[in-house]
């Protein structure tokens, strides 16, 4: 197994190294290669049976070291809202980016950029995502599990409320108007944040069949404002379809 | 051999015509036997007879890919040439792959009877239509490929 | 009736806590009113009540000390007997190395409910019907259920959501409870309607209720089914939304639908589930889990890796004919029990009510099915699997096999009957009998999925697990005197060949069998040495088409329905058809040109059977469980809904 990493912050691989109770079964079972993240004894060359991917395509390098990879690796799969959705650098995708950069570096020369920050799947195929910022533990696990004995992994593509009602969640939007992505978000965090009383964000993007319009329209009856709305589908997984659509509907 | 009226009737291809229409029509058909192997008309050849199968088989071939690949095989009650009912060059090529007994129709012959009568011709268009529309639709089957992924 | 005064409801808790009983009952928690265990009458939600309007819950504060002053909160019995997810077995390694599977069934538990409505006691019966009161009987639940103690609440008030008037639930509990509570400011009205509550009411300190009692009684119950605030015409509703399969409404309502599940995920009867195969990394153990699952999920109508309703509009219609309409043909009664908890609990304020109605603008009926109560005794069904050990593997073609299965203590089984072959951790299919040789069960399987390419890849020896055999059949004694046509296509000819070999062992039944048989290629041709040798029987005609030639292929070329339409069929004949839903749909439409009418066509239905059981709700076709109605269904059955998008 492999674990690269292109555009972004490494909370996902880090997720790996916070296995702490199944590391040793997986170190048993798994060979891990490369893993810059976790040691120095690396392989970037190398054939894989897996590979970890992390991070969204956002520069050139990136483009062509993704298709070296995938041509060295029998199984894909990306891990987190950078390398599923483009991530939180997709906010820029469609603007300004010379401006971007001429605002923010004192020598924007040596800053070489795409000017959007896409997901793997726009580059290469993918054999199984996994959504999140950062990435689920168990999903994980069970991904690494799946693939080892030849099962489908369980993942399922279903909205986060089906999560919240398995556990017995009191439904934030329903008792207090708090604004929730949980019915067009893809399921898998363990509905995380309603667990906390707190509506959810949209980290694992949006959910197959995500109807965000009739979600917008509950937002604005309880009173949100167009800027407000932008701003709600305009987070982690901006750059995923669904939410990208959404927020430019109320621009 | 001479083909009697009562036997054409009884064929799909005369379902539409009245008992007059069938006799006319069997005078200028024939009926033949041929054996397996037989090959009734090539790929690219001119325009000529219109069969249908009374008995046996024929197996309708392509060229592809340096061979010959088999595309559909027709039996008793269907109808095989129909291109030439357009003046077409023939599409595929016909051979005879179970002993089979024909009914053979020269396609000029057969036009010149629509022409004469367009109550006839349109009755023996329109079958040829039905059949061949059959065709396509089974051809579309084939290529959904059903068997292929599922089943 | 008996009248107790308010401080009884202490002792009314206590009482149901005896013996080890867990009180569940009403309790505020994170702004709603929830159902959880609860220890004493503190616990209940005093002075609470709550208002509900589409997509929108509050509680609000009353000047009054009543402790069922609400209507429903989110949960309902559901979850304490059908829960969220529970385990359904372990597969392990057992002494003697062979693999085993043990059942996790809970023990007996025993607990009170307190505060149940009538809709909610109907929603109870409602789900009884589908876990205990069928042909299989679903342990887990049986055994959370069977002792529970029921204390209900006539409803003196009616919420803004409610509509147990409409559909004859409530507001009113007549049956399905130990004791029955009416609640005013200062005291209660008690009855007792079984021993078990009159045992209970006999600890209790009360007095006969009066004349006046009873009375208000009457009254508020009344009242309360006057004011309903949502109504919906019930009369021959599910007729009528059959009738409506193609009502421009359902594109309408599913431009509001999230399709989020939040609706079945409140609704008391709603029991649709799915389960997960879980392994540990190290592969040692595996586990099976059962899991509430949703229609408006993709992967509740998966079959073969793609979704058959596939859109929102789609899934809401199944969940609406299902709810108002086909379970009626299922069960016998409406699986919506008016409690409004849809309406309330939706996040786009969805309104169920309102949607029939849009939908009953036509008074156009469908003809459906009537509910056929169960037989026989239930048999408990724990969906576990007995071992099996693989006898022999057959090659038939590049990607398909042949396992003979020798099954721990094997049932009788049907030609046309499934089986559920499972391999530990990675998960189970519905598999079709193929035949019997000598002491083994015969499946013939095509790789396409992971599980289906991991039991392509078993040797002899190899261990799995299998449970069955389930549904109904061929019907063999139907065919019987009659000329019979078999129609198959690719691996469909699997699950006929049983079928076949018992017909041409017995010519006197079956005296003319003609076999249609198309595939893709000529290598993918299945059992072709077993034809060949049939062709000697007297009476039985073959004819074998193939979809793409291949250079040595001298036989037919073309699809199957062509071999159908250059032959002719004996007056009477009955027909037997399997194969990929397109090809049974042009062969059925060949067969009516050939005098074959629709009720003597049978054919055999794709849907993924998940727990075979008619629990899990995986399978529905319109009014019916593949699995326990099916597979084998007589045309005229499904002929209305057959071949239709995302049914």
């Amino acid at each position: 197994m492999g674990v690269f990493k292109l555009a972004s912050c490494d909370g996902c691989q880090l997720t790996l190294l916070g296995c702490e109770d199944e590391l040793l079964a997986l170190a048993e079972r798994v060979e891990i290669a490369h893993f810059p993240e976790a040691s120095s004894r690396l392989d970037p060359h190398g054939t894989f049976d897996l590979v970890l991917v992390e991070g969204s395509v956002s520069a050139p390098f990136q483009r062509d070291e993704l298709l070296s990879i995938r041509a060295r690796a029998k199984k894909l799969v990306t891990i987190g809202a950078c390398a599923t959705s483009g991530g939180v650098q997709a906010l820029r995708n469609g603007r300004d980016v010379k401006g971007f950069i001429a605002s923010v570096y004192a020598t924007p020369e040596y800053i070489s950029t795409l000017d959007d920050s896409t997901p793997v799947s726009a580059h290469v195929p993918v054999d199984y995502e996994l959504r999140g910022c950062p990435i689920d533990k168990r999903q994980l696990i069970e991904v690494l599990t799946a693939l080892l004995v030849g099962r489908r992994p369980n993942i399922r593509d279903e909205s986060v409320c089906m999560e919240c009602k398995r556990q017995g969640n009191m439904c934030v939007l329903v008792t207090r108007d708090e604004p929730c992505l949980g019915p067009v978000t893809h399921a898998g965090c363990g509905a995380l944040c309603p667990s906390f009383d707190r509506g959810c964000y949209g980290c694992f993007g949006p959910k197959e069949q995500a109807k965000t319009s009739a979600l917008a329209a509950r937002f604005q009856r309880d009173g949100m404002v167009p800027v407000e709305l932008v701003r709600r589908f305009r987070g982690i997984t901006a750059g995923a379809e669904a939410f990208k659509k959404e927020g430019e509907r109320h621009e | 051999m001479p083909i009697p009226p009562t036997v054409l009737a009884e064929l799909s291809f005369a379902k539409r015509l009245s008992p007059d229409a069938c006799a006319a029509l069997a005078e200028i058909a024939e009926m033949e036997t041929f054996p397996a192997g037989a090959v009734l008309f090539r790929e690219g050849d001119l325009p000529g007879g219109v069969y249908l199968v009374l008995d046996g088989r024929v197996t309708l071939t392509m060229r592809a890919g340096g061979g010959e690949s088999a595309v559909l095989s027709l039996g008793t009650d269907e109808l095989v040439g129909w291109s030439s009912l357009l003046h077409r060059t023939r599409v595929a090529t016909a051979t005879v792959s179970r002993a089979a007994q024909l009914v053979r129709i020269p396609a000029s012959a057969l036009l010149e009877l629509c022409e004469r009568d367009p109550r006839v011709g349109y009755a023996i268009m329109a079958q040829a239509f039905e059949d061949v529309s059959d065709r396509l639709v089974d051809t579309r089957m084939q290529l959904l490929d059903l068997y292929g992924r599922r089943g | 009736m008996r009248r107790i005064d308010r401080s009884q409801l202490e002792q009314l808790c206590h009482l149901a806590q005896r013996d080890g009983r867990t009180l569940i009952g009403p309790t505020v928690r994170d702004g709603a009113i929830a159902l959880a265990p609860i220890t004493t009458a503190a616990d209940l939600p005093v002075g609470w009540t709550d208002v509900q309007a589409p997509g929108r819950y509050r509680l609000s504060r009353t000047q009054g000390q009543r402790a069922f002053d609400f209507v429903v909160g989110p949960n309902s019995a559901k979850e304490q007997f059908f829960k969220p997810r529970e385990p359904l077995y372990r597969a392990e390694r057992r002494a003697d190395g062979r693999v085993g599977f043990v059942a996790i069934v809970p023990e007996p538990e025993k607990r009170a409910l307190l505060g149940v409505r009538a809709c909610d006691l109907a929603a109870i019966a409602v789900q009884d019907a589908v876990f205990v009161e069928g042909a299989m009987r679903d342990p887990r639940y049986a055994s959370r259920r069977a002792d529970t103690l029921v204390i209900a609440v006539h409803c003196t008030r009616a919420g803004s959501l409610c509509f147990c008037a409409s559909m004859g639930t409530g507001p009113k509990v007549n049956s399905g409870a130990d004791l029955a509570l009416a609640e005013r400011e200062h005291d209660l009205l008690i009855e007792a309607l079984t021993p078990a509550g009159e045992a209970l009411l006999a600890q209790l300190s009360s007095e006969e209720a009066s004349g006046e009692d009873l009375r208000w009684l009457d009254e508020s119950v009344e009242s309360a089914r006057a004011s309903m605030g949502r109504h919906v015409d019930t009369r021959a509703v599910h007729e009528r939304l059959f009738a409506q399969l193609e009502h421009p409404r359902w594109k309408e309502v599913a431009d509001r639908c999230l399709s989020c599940g939040n609706c079945t995920s409140v609704c008391p009867t709603c029991f649709c589930s799915t389960t997960e195969d879980r392994s540990d990394l190290d592969g040692s153990t595996a586990e099976r889990d059962r899991l509430w699952e949703s229609c408006f999920s993709r992967e509740h109508s998966e079959l073969h890796g793609h979704a058959v309703r596939g859109s929102t509009e789609q899934r809401y219609r199944q969940w609406l004919t299902h709810k108002l309409g086909a379970w009626v043909s299922q069960f016998g009664a409406s699986g919506c029990v008016g409690c409004g908890r849809c309406i309330a609990w939706c996040p786009a304020g969805i309104d169920l009510t309102e949607e029939l109605a849009a939908l009953s603008t036509s008074d156009a009926r469908a003809l459906m099915p009537v509910a056929a109560p169960c037989a026989e005794e239930g048999r408990d069904e724990a969906m576990v699997p007995s071992p099996a050990r693989v006898l022999s593997v057959t090659r038939e073609s590049s990607d398909v096999v042949t396992l003979a299965l020798a099954i721990d203590e094997p049932r009788p089984f049907a030609p046309g009957q499934f089986y559920q072959l499972s391999i530990p951790g990675i998960g189970e299919a519905p598999i079709s009998v193929s035949g019997r040789d000598g002491a083994g069960v015969e499946h013939t399987i095509r790789a396409v999925g992971s599980l289906t390419r991991a039991l392509c890849e078993l040797s002899p020896g190899s261990e799995l697990g299998v449970r069955g055999p389930y549904g109904r059949g061929w019907p063999m004694r139907e065919l019987a005197g009659a000329p019979v046509v078999v129609v198959a296509g690719g691996i469909g000819l699997a699950p006929l060949r049983e079928a076949l070999r018992q017909m041409l062992a017995d010519p006197q039944q079956y005296p003319d069998v003609r076999l249609f048989y198309g595939a893709r290629t000529p290598e993918d041709l299945l059992y072709a040495r077993e034809m060949l040798g049939w062709t000697d029987r007297r009476g039985f005609q073959l004819s074998i088409t193939v979809d793409r030639s291949s250079p040595t292929w001298r036989g037919n070329v073309g699809v199957v329905t062509r071999l159908l339409k250059r032959s002719t069929v004996p007056d009477a004949a009955r027909a037997i058809l399997c194969g990929p839903e397109v090809m049974m749909r042009f062969t059925i439409q060949a067969l009516a040109r050939l005098g074959v009418t629709h009720d003597r066509i049978w054919l055999t239905m794709e849907r993924h059977m998940k727990c075979a059981t008619g629990h899990c709700g995986r399978c529905q076709f319109g009014p019916y469980f593949v699995c326990k109605d099916g597979p084998v269904f007589r045309y005229d059955e499904v002929a209305s809904l057959f071949g239709r998008d995302g049914i």
